[in-house]
């Protein structure tokens, strides 16, 4: 039932493997942070056990920080706790800052959805609206602009 | 009181995993047209402009901290550095600032 698939095993490249029921699995483990990883891997196939696996370690390192953090967090002076909050954002630099270098269409991309996130956090008159349909609208917006721009995609 | 926080957890599970679910199953045989393909293929990257900036200037409660910080982990991330250091000096990028500065 599954023969139409195009997620490929990385080892047998051009052998669809079946899906089965791996992606009731593979959407519980969608994060902004897997999501982030697993999209901007090099190949353009990704085999879905590696999603499984990237999910599990995500998953997995998850549950021990927040234990972690519950029982030695209050141990770390304050101001260390205050800068261990940028962590997550400096995740987010390392993955798109390679590819920012590499594709001028991907950094304009970048730049506008800073823009318009920024304009939609601080224009009074977009006040109402919260935190997280500010980063989908501007998510949609700047790639919509990006398809308009750079028909040609990432690659130029 | 204890009973209706699990149903708050499962009820707020199901509803977040439902969108995840939805577009691998539906999209899976879908042709798209070439313009939406290259819309989706710059959402990754759409979207981690959008999650870094403005808020990473408020990621540490202290917005010169995290600017301090911010800008070490870009240095870094320019150098080719691996992602763990990355991390580990946008966090020490903001500490040294909170310390020393």
């Amino acid at each position: 039932m599954n023969k139409g698939l195009e997620f490929k095993n990385g080892a047998k490249a051009g052998m669809p493997i079946a899906l089965g029921y791996i992606p009731i699995a593979m959407a519980f483990g969608i994060t902004d942070e897997t999501f982030s990883v697993a999209s901007l891997r090099e190949e353009r196939r990704i085999a879905p056990y590696f999603i499984l696996g990237l999910n599990t370690v995500a998953f997995g390192s998850w549950n021990a920080g927040t234990w972690l953090g519950v029982f030695l967090g209050a141990a770390l002076p304050q101001s260390l706790q205050g800068s261990m909050g940028i962590a997550l954002y400096a995740m987010f630099i390392g993955l798109l800052l390679p590819s920012v270098k590499k594709s001028r269409p991907v950094f304009i991309v970048a730049a506008i959805s800073m823009l318009i996130h920024s304009m939609l956090k601080w224009l009074p008159m977009f006040a109402g609206l919260s935190s997280g349909l500010s980063i989908i609208a501007a998510t949609i917006g700047a790639a919509a602009l990006g398809a308009l721009f750079f028909p040609k995609g990432v690659e130029e | 009181m204890m009973k209706s926080l699990y149903i708050v957890v499962f009820l707020m599970a199901l509803v977040t995993y439902i969108p995840r679910l939805l577009p691998m199953v539906l999209l899976k045989d879908m042709k798209l047209s070439p313009s939406f393909k290259v819309f989706l293929q710059f959402i990754p990257f759409a979207a981690l402009g959008a999650l870094i900036f403005p808020d990473v200037l408020t990621s540490t409660g202290d917005m010169p901290s995290a600017a301090a910080g911010g800008i070490f982990a870009v240095i870094l991330a320019l150098s080719k550095a691996n992602i763990m250091i990355v991390v580990l000096g946008g966090i020490l990028g903001a500490y040294l600032w909170t310390v020393l500065i």
